[in-house]
């Protein structure tokens, strides 16, 4: 029989071993039929006992009280599992795809001898090593290799007539709750099944419900794959089947011991299967959208821009009790309607600070900024990385009028710069670089000294540090240069033309916008011959 | 206007314009930026891949009131990528060094942006396509980023070809906040999503983000795009047997598919069937499986034995469906153009930024 594909599965109502367990005699006999070999037959010399019969014994044999841990392949839940679902019956795969059929409760063997309860917590005792003798059943030994079941111990439950009876499958039930099946090629594997049949044994009975108050405390629940050989034919013990009057139980008091082959433990959680969680979770309407309440009928939580109003905190200096308390709005990243990107930057919290003279502010861009700046200020290692990257960046940058540089950036450099040329000369009617903020003779009164006048801080250090020598200024350019990011050159050449009595600087003609343009690229090409800017 | 506020406006027209002047080859990839590299930068990279996917986010950030996201609730949301994109200046902005960046990272930075587009250090793509202001380290990296993000998101496993590998420049990202006992339960829980409802397959699968464990009882998971189905699938235990819930005390099982049964639309129909528990032991939870037995038997398609009815009782993984509900989307249409002409009316207002 072919493997089956993979995915797919193949089911066996039963797989019923052609030989139960027990000692058989073969018996072999040879004879020869002379008249199929014509008019001249072989002549065959037997060996063997007198009379030309050979007689061997075969022991057919099969676990009866014990099995090997390599004969179970899987239970459900698994063992000691601390929340299993309490709508799944547990069940018993087993690497031997017969043996739930091995041994022969009635004549047609279709009816397994092993059956899986679920005893719930209190309603059994479970003892070890006991005589097979203390079960009070007879179990004659059918094969040589079985010693006399009287000096055999195993496992056993003990339990109640009338719990037994009440668990138990009906008798007509048992062989629905066994089959076998035949895996894919994966599947086997993942069960280190050699041949991928396997045969399962399903339990009748649900686990018992837990309540959220006695979750913590619960007892685990014991499921076992026991043997129904010897008990199988008792009268009085098992529940009545559909349509017919159910035997009177006797002796319901009195106390079964059952062989157990297996057993295992779990504990249950709340609430029922995945499927029944989200089945709850879904009809109780808490699939929504982000901001709206679980009620339809119920106003959202947040506005329609996605915000929350936050109480602000007060400013310790307010001494103004009637003074109303601020409120901010705040909307994180996730939100119920879509928004688009943004083109811009912010290069400090406050510049994402939207305010509106008709409402409290709307913070959540600028704590998104903030939240950003102070996770990476949290990690000394994220600040050395990111100052490193920073300078990568930074010396990625090509030098003008390189000769090493690609032609087809070249190329690029003259078109765009002729671009960029005509869009200032159309702004700057008076020509030349001194009209720009932060350069030489910029009398701008909106751009304050602080700032405009000195970007990169070497006029600065020029002020305030005299007799600073040229070598000096040199360490200080590459220091600043190092710190700073990739588009910053313009303004440290700026700087450097505005530094025009430094030695050796570049002296600008502020005459011609495009000269000056051209020496401003030509300049940053004679701080690079000096070693400086490269 | 003074001459530095002309300034920086005939440099920002430059920079809206010089896109559509500009029609030469790409500039070659060394003057490309770079991302942070994982064997050198690895705190940086884990750190932006971090608040990119919102993993490194306090949980009091993502959802700042606890009724928006009650016990027992999945919500789905849209991605603002402004707050994104936030999140990386700021990170990127710890580095900065005083006034000197202060004063070039200002209009400085923007005539950083004409110095970039004059050297064509970092332009990327074709002139069609690029976005001036994106031509910068920070703007590069938001995209870089997203790229990252997307292999981050990348689905196991992943089809060969699909609108997986259909990514936008700049992903668009949605998601879903689940917080149930479900996270605790079944942690390793997929989602799936797909940019088709009906009639989807495994080329329509999206990209999706691992999904992430906030505390005990909430998971985050981003999608890219905007998916028309979202599928959240049990994990995988072996095969199981049980019943599932009808109400608080029935239960039932879905019939094993016939198929001698009648199609409809091509696919066997589901039928279900009522499973009664042992009536003198309902308390003790007992199943009636010979009950169970002469339902399956009362459906046709011959007698139910063992094999049967094991698949009656089999339950495989579940699969929580969510697809778009017409009227439901009908309604949430006009809610939200109502909701960003009304966002575009403030946006409007503040455009003046901080006074």
């Amino acid at each position: 029989m072919s493997a089956p594909k993979p995915g797919t599965v193949r089911l066996f109502d039963a797989l019923v071993p052609p030989l139960v367990p027990g000692r058989y005699v073969l018996k072999a006999r040879l004879t020869l039929d002379t008249t199929l070999g014509g008019a001249d037959p072989l002549a065959v010399v037997a060996e063997g006992p007198a009379g030309g019969e050979a007689v061997g014994t075969l022991d057919v044999t099969s676990p009866r009280f014990r099995l090997d841990p390599s004969d179970i392949a899987a239970t459900y839940p698994r063992n000691e599992a601390p929340e299993a679902a309490d709508n799944m019956v547990p069940h018993v795969m087993l690497r031997r795809r017969t043996l739930p059929w091995e041994r022969p409760l009635e004549a047609t063997r279709t009816v397994p001898w092993l059956a899986v309860l679920l005893f719930w917590p209190g309603e059994a005792t479970f003892v070890e090593n006991e005589l097979v003798s203390r079960t009070g059943r007879q179990f004659p030994g059918t094969s040589t290799g079985e010693a006399a079941a009287s000096t055999l111990t195993c496992s056993q439950v003990i339990v109640s007539r009338r719990t037994l009876r009440a668990i138990l499958p009906r008798r007509s039930e048992l062989p629905l709750l066994c089959h076998a099946r035949q895996l894919d090629v994966h599947e086997a594997a993942t069960h280190h099944d050699d041949d991928g049949f396997v045969a399962y044994v399903v339990g009748n009975r649900l686990p018992q419900l837990v309540t959220p108050a006695n979750l913590a405390s619960q007892s685990e629940q014991t499921a076992c794959l026991v043997s129904l050989e010897g008990i199988y034919d008792l009268k009085g013990l098992w529940p009545g089947e559909p349509g017919s009057s159910e035997e009177p139980l006797t002796q319901p008091n009195d106390l079964v011991r059952l062989v157990v082959l297996h057993k295992w433990s779990f504990k249950v959680g709340l609430g029922g299967d995945f499927e029944a969680h989200w089945n709850r979770l879904r009809t109780g309407g808490n699939s929504r959208l982000f901001g709206e309440a679980s009620q339809p009928a119920s106003p959202p939580i947040a506005n329609p821009l996605g915000q929350v109003e936050l109480a602000a905190p007060t400013r310790a200096s307010t001494t103004d009790a009637a003074a109303p308390p601020r409120t901010a709005y705040y909307a994180g990243p996730f939100v119920g309607v879509p928004l688009d990107h943004d083109k811009h930057f912010v290069r400090h919290a406050k510049e994402a600070l939207q305010v509106s003279p008709e409402g409290p502010p709307v913070v959540s861009h600028a704590a998104a900024f903030e939240l950003g700046r102070l996770l990476a200020l949290a990690s000394p290692a994220v600040l050395t990385e990111l100052l490193s990257y920073r300078h990568t960046q930074l010396t990625s940058v090509p030098v003008l009028d390189d000769p090493a540089m690609d032609p087809d950036l070249l190329a690029i450099q003259d078109k765009l710069r002729s671009s960029f040329r005509d869009v200032l000369k159309g702004f700057q009617p008076g020509g030349g670089l001194g009209g720009i903020p932060g350069f030489p003779g910029d009398p701008d009164p909106e751009w304050p000294d602080r700032l405009g006048a000195d970007p990169t801080g070497v006029r600065h250090l020029l002020g305030a540090t005299p007799g600073l020598t040229k070598d000096h200024l040199a360490v200080q350019h590459d220091e600043v240069r190092t710190r700073l990011v990739l588009g910053e050159r313009w303004d440290e050449t700026a700087s450097v033309a505005h530094a025009a009595s430094l030695p050796g600087a570049l002296e600008l003609d502020a005459s011609d916008l495009g000269a000056s343009l051209d020496a401003l690229f030509a300049g940053q090409a004679a701080l690079a011959s000096k070693g400086g800017f490269r | 206007m003074s001459r530095r506020q002309a300034f920086v406006e005939a440099a920002e027209r430059f920079l809206e314009e010089w896109p559509s002047r500009f029609e030469g080859p790409k500039p070659p990839a060394r003057y490309m930026p770079t991302l942070p590299d994982p064997g050198t930068h690895p705190a940086l990279l884990e750190l932006l891949l971090g608040v990119r996917l919102f993993d490194a986010l306090p949980l009091s950030y993502l959802v700042p009131d606890a009724e928006l996201l009650p016990a027992e609730s999945v919500r789905f949301f849209y991605v603002d990528p402004v707050f994104s994109d936030r999140l990386v200046e700021g990170v990127l902005s710890a580095a900065r060094t005083g006034t000197p960046d202060e004063v070039v990272l200002g209009w400085g930075e923007r005539l950083s942006i004409a110095f970039t587009a004059l050297t064509g250090a970092v332009y990327e793509g074709p002139p069609a396509e690029a976005q001036p202001i994106q031509d910068c380290v920070v703007s590069w990296l938001r995209d870089a980023m997203d790229r990252e993000v997307t292999e981050a998101m990348a689905p196991e496993p992943a089809p060969a070809t699909g609108d997986l590998y259909k990514l936008p420049k700049r992903i668009h990202l949605t998601g879903l906040l689940l917080r149930s006992d479900l996270v605790r339960r079944w942690p390793k829980m997929r989602v799936v999503a797909y940019s088709r409802g009906e009639g989807r397959t495994e080329a329509h699968r999206i990209a999706v983000s691992r999904p992430h464990r906030i505390g005990s009882s909430v998971m985050l998971c981003l999608i890219s795009g905007v998916p028309k189905c979202v599928e959240i699938h049990e994990p995988d235990e072996g095969c199981r047997f049980g019943v599932e819930y009808k109400n608080p005390t029935g239960f039932e099982v879905d019939a094993p598919k016939n198929p001698a049964t009648p199609t409809t639309n091509g696919k066997v129909p589901t039928v279900k069937v009522d499973v009664a528990l042992r009536s003198a032991d309902a308390p003790r939870r007992v199943l009636d499986i010979a009950a169970l037995r002469g339902k399956l038997n009362a459906l046709g398609g011959g007698v139910a034995r063992s094999a049967w009815v094991s698949l009656a009782l089999e339950q495989r993984p579940y699969v929580q469906v969510f697809l778009p509900d017409a009227a439901l989307s009908a309604a949430r249409q006009a809610t939200t153009e109502d909701w960003l002409e009304r966002r575009a009316a403030l946006v409007a207002k503040l455009a003046g930024g901080v006074p």
